[in-house]
């Protein structure tokens, strides 16, 4: 993460924000933490983003209009409680000894802009005994290499992390993926600035919509036949799970019997919007413009995205998978890793509906877009294809998915319908 | 008639031909209208499923739970995927091997499976019997009428004996002709039809009968509903009575249409129950005392959410017959110095079963039980915990899809869904 003290980068970063030039290089230092860190967080359970970029459109400033970067944050990890929750955690990762306390005060900060729950000062040599001590009192913790070590311990993932998964471990892979917002096609720069960006600033309720916009406007120059591309796909989907998670706690918690309603309401940023739009919409109707007083409020895909929302309301259990295997694959694609997720994550770890339910995000972003519809192809064949029987690239049998698939030699009429589809841990 | 009707219907007709001879040449040609049915039944069994890798066992359940036969089990996934409510994974020999599901939850399923019905050309025959399943469903006719319902008077001996012999039509005779009737229809004593007919006439039969479906829980005067009143007296319908502030004692008529025929026979206590709700909740709607009902629909969506109702000085006479049933206790004021008594649901499947059936024939005219392939779906050991009734939104008609293209961008930066 970038403080006040390192000013000078951070102007040069704002300026190379158009994703024309790498941007990686400042932090290039830090990776190897970072990469630890995800590990950690990772073993946890979590799904995680690196290096999330936090800035503004400042306006009003003769010489200075345009975006402007506040910082960054360099592990971002997401967990989610049992009724939803998001559950956010930060990491500052730095190799650098000095300002550890001030930086301390810094985090604090962040973690508040944020809304983070918790924030890790994580540094790869000894911390003064002053660090420590301000630990407790401002919330934030305080990790050397020692305790890296030792917490790394105290966490096993039931998931092979040495497998397919290795590519979001390893420093290469991890710069590959992070190169790839750079230098791509200018056309698509407006969805990198968002991506990047803008994302990560945007109340919540906005980015339900505004990743179809920007992809939308990025449909016509994405090729699903290229792997960088394939890759900013993967990425937009892992962002717009997040936001599914954030919209289906909300709904949750404040209108889960009526989840239709809860969906526009939260779509048009609550009621008293939503009352709000529908007024200007009349207003618009009466000076001439033809405009539902209903339907044209809204995006004209809510009513797929209800059913989406409903889709993953109804599997509360599966909502952080969902991310970690569009984390997943976001950088797979990138970097040449072929596994599919039921590969990556292994027989007795993949869950079948989480998988399912990621495709159907990515179904949904590609016709909501407007987006070719070889991606909506290649997110099954990654997703779901071997986990429905269709195994024919050897990646997973069925047998291995649910340890129960019919054997050949069973006629169909004795198979047992209780033995369909899914594992006992899939039930809720 | 539109979409919607022809996908409901399409499933009615194929409920009611489930226990016939599957390769009886009577039936060749629904074969549309029953492709499409078994197709909706299909639908509601694999919406809460998220994928199915085991094929074989999906079509054992459709066997013996859905009447599908496997035969037909190829043609009717085919149907759903033609209408995108299923993505099937095939191998490179184009033999299924599973599936994922995209059942909506909200998106008419109804409609998406009419116009699919429709754009098979179903035959003529298919098309009038369709219809005639669909005015049955609103109450009995005279065999005279059907020329009314656009049905080819040419074709109507064949029809009649198709509807008669594969049970999808019932008629009761009498003097002035036949009255035809739908078996899904919860008729207690069909046979006074024909008397009803003969001493009120066609026209006051037709004319009551669709006031009915419009409103389940009419409330019936002699004077209003002089056909009803009398089919209440005899036996015909299912009335429960409330008493009026008045002091009279007001039957709420209501004529539920249902394809769970156990909810006829076997499950009566619940459908009992649901009628009861019902008419205490249209004699609260119509006879509050004091006050009367804002929406029926909100008392018993706060009934389902929150287990009581709030008292007022009438609770106890109106909701007396729920408390009968068993529907209902009732709870302390909970104003210390208070005398009115809380309607507090008891709490069990049935009832909150009843209280849904209710829901429906209040909102859409029908119980939508019977239409969600449940039993089976408990066999698929779904892992679903939030079950939406198919169809509780059902008569949401779609709206408009797509604006002027000229303002759509115009739209979508205004209302704040265009790129920022």
């Amino acid at each position: 993460m970038k403080s006040p003290d390192e000013k000078g980068r951070t102007k040069q970063s704002s300026r190379t924000s158009s994703g024309r030039a790498s941007y990686v290089d400042e932090s290039e230092r830090d990776l190897p933490l970072k990469a630890q860190m995800r590990r950690l967080f990772w073993t946890m359970g979590c799904t995680t983003s690196l290096d999330v970029k936090l800035r503004a459109y400042i306006t009003g400033e003769q010489r200075a209009t345009g975006p402007q970067e506040f910082t960054d944050l360099d592990v971002l990890s997401i967990g989610f409680s049992p009724s939803g929750k998001p559950h956010l955690t930060l990491a500052d990762c730095k190799t650098a000894r000095a300002r550890a306390v001030e930086r301390m005060f810094w985090l604090r900060g962040v973690s508040e802009f944020f809304v983070a729950d918790e924030a890790f000062m994580v540094r790869s040599n000894a911390v003064p005994a002053a660090a420590r001590t301000l630990s407790t009192r401002l919330g934030v913790g305080v990790v050397d290499p020692d305790d890296l070590r030792s917490l790394a311990k105290t966490y096993h993932s039931p998931v092979d992390l040495e497998g397919p998964l290795r590519c979001l471990f390893d420093v290469d892979s991890i710069r590959r993926h992070m190169e790839n917002m750079s230098g791509l096609d200018r056309k698509l720069d407006s969805l990198v600035d968002f991506v990047r960006f803008d994302y990560w600033v945007y109340e919540p309720f906005r980015n339900l919509t505004q990743v179809i916009a920007h992809l939308a406007e990025a449909a016509p120059a994405l090729n699903p036949g290229h792997p960088r591309h394939l890759g900013v796909f993967f990425q937009t989907a892992w962002q717009y799970a997040f936001a599914l998670a954030r919209a289906t706690y909300s709904i949750r918690t404040s209108r889960m019997a009526e989840i239709p309603i809860a969906v526009e309401s939260y779509v048009a940023g609550g009621e008293l919007a939503l009352r709000e739009k529908a007024q200007l919409g009349i207003l618009l109707h009466k000076a001439g413009i033809s405009v539902d007083p209903r339907s044209g409020i809204l995006p004209p895909y809510v009513e797929q995205l209800t059913e989406l929302v409903t889709r993953v309301i109804n599997k509360p259990a599966e909502t952080g998978e969902i991310l970690r295997y569009a984390e997943f694959l976001a950088t797979a694609v990138v970097v040449g890793e072929s596994a599919t997720v039921a590969a990556a994550f292994g027989s007795a770890n993949v869950r079948p509906v989480a998988a399912k339910l990621l495709a159907d995000v990515c179904g949904f972003l590609v016709t909501a877009a407007g987006l070719r519809p070889e991606f909506r192809a290649a997110a099954r064949a990654r997703l779901v294809a071997d986990l429905t029987g269709g195994a024919e690239t050897g990646a997973l049998s069925m047998v291995g998915i649910a340890g129960r698939a019919p054997s050949p030699l069973v006629p169909s009429e004795q198979a047992n319908p209780a033995q369909l589809i899914l594992p006992p841990s899939d039930r809720e | 008639m539109e979409a919607y009707d022809f996908g409901l219907r399409c499933q009615d007709v194929n409920s009611g031909l489930r226990n016939f001879d599957a390769t009886s040449p009577t039936l060749s040609p629904l074969k549309q209208t029953r492709l499409v049915g078994m197709a909706a039944d299909l639908a509601a069994l694999v919406r809460e499923t998220e994928l199915i890798s085991n094929m074989s066992a999906l079509e054992s359940v459709a066997a013996q739970e859905l009447d599908i036969p496997p035969t037909s089990f190829d043609s009717v996934l085919g149907v759903l995927e033609e209408v995108g409510f299923v993505e099937l994974t095939r191998t490179s020999r184009n033999q299924i091997t599973g599936l994922t599901s995209e059942v909506p939850h909200y998106r008419n399923l109804y409609i998406t499976l009419g116009e699919c019905w429709r754009n098979r050309l179903p035959s003529q025959l298919e098309e009038e019997l369709v219809c005639i399943v669909n005015r049955l469903a609103s109450g009995p006719i005279p065999r005279e009428t059907l020329g009314e319902l656009g049905v080819d008077t040419s074709d109507v001996p064949r029809l009649l004996d198709l509807g008669t012999r594969t049970q999808l039509i019932q008629t009761v005779s009498g003097i002035d002709g036949a009255i035809l009737y739908s078996p899904f229809t919860a008729f207690e004593n069909p046979k006074v039809l024909s008397d009803l007919a003969e001493k009120h006439g066609n026209d006051q039969l037709l004319s009551e009968f669709d006031g009915l479906r419009r409103k389940q829980g009419l409330a019936v005067t002699p004077d209003r509903f002089p056909l009803l009143y009398d089919a209440v007296g005899r036996g015909l319908l299912l009335a429960p009575s409330v008493e009026l502030p008045n002091g009279i004692v007001q039957a709420f008529a209501t004529l539920p249409y249902t394809l769970d025929r156990g909810l006829l026979k076997g499950e009566k206590p619940i459908l009992d129950k649901a009628l009861a709700v019902v008419a205490c909740i249209r004699c609260g709607e119509e006879f509050g005392g004091y006050s009367n009902l804002p929406s029926p629909v909100f008392a018993i969506d706060k009934l389902l959410r929150e287990g009581v109702l709030a008292p007022h000085s009438s609770s106890a006479r109106q909701y007396l017959l729920m408390r009968n049933k068993g529907v209902v206790a009732y709870g302390k004021d909970t104003m210390p110095w208070g005398s009115w008594i809380v309607p507090t649901l008891i709490d069990t499947a049935d009832n909150r079963r009843a209280l849904q059936i209710a829901r429906d024939l209040i909102t859409l005219g029908e119980p939508m039980v019977g239409r969600d392939s449940q039993g089976a779906r408990e066999l698929l050991a779904s892992d679903a915990r939030y079950v939406t009734p198919m169809k509780t939104v059902a008569k949401n008609r779609p709206r408009l899809a797509h604006q002027e293209p000229e303002y759509a961008k115009i739209m979508a930066a205004v209302m704040g869904w265009g790129a920022l």
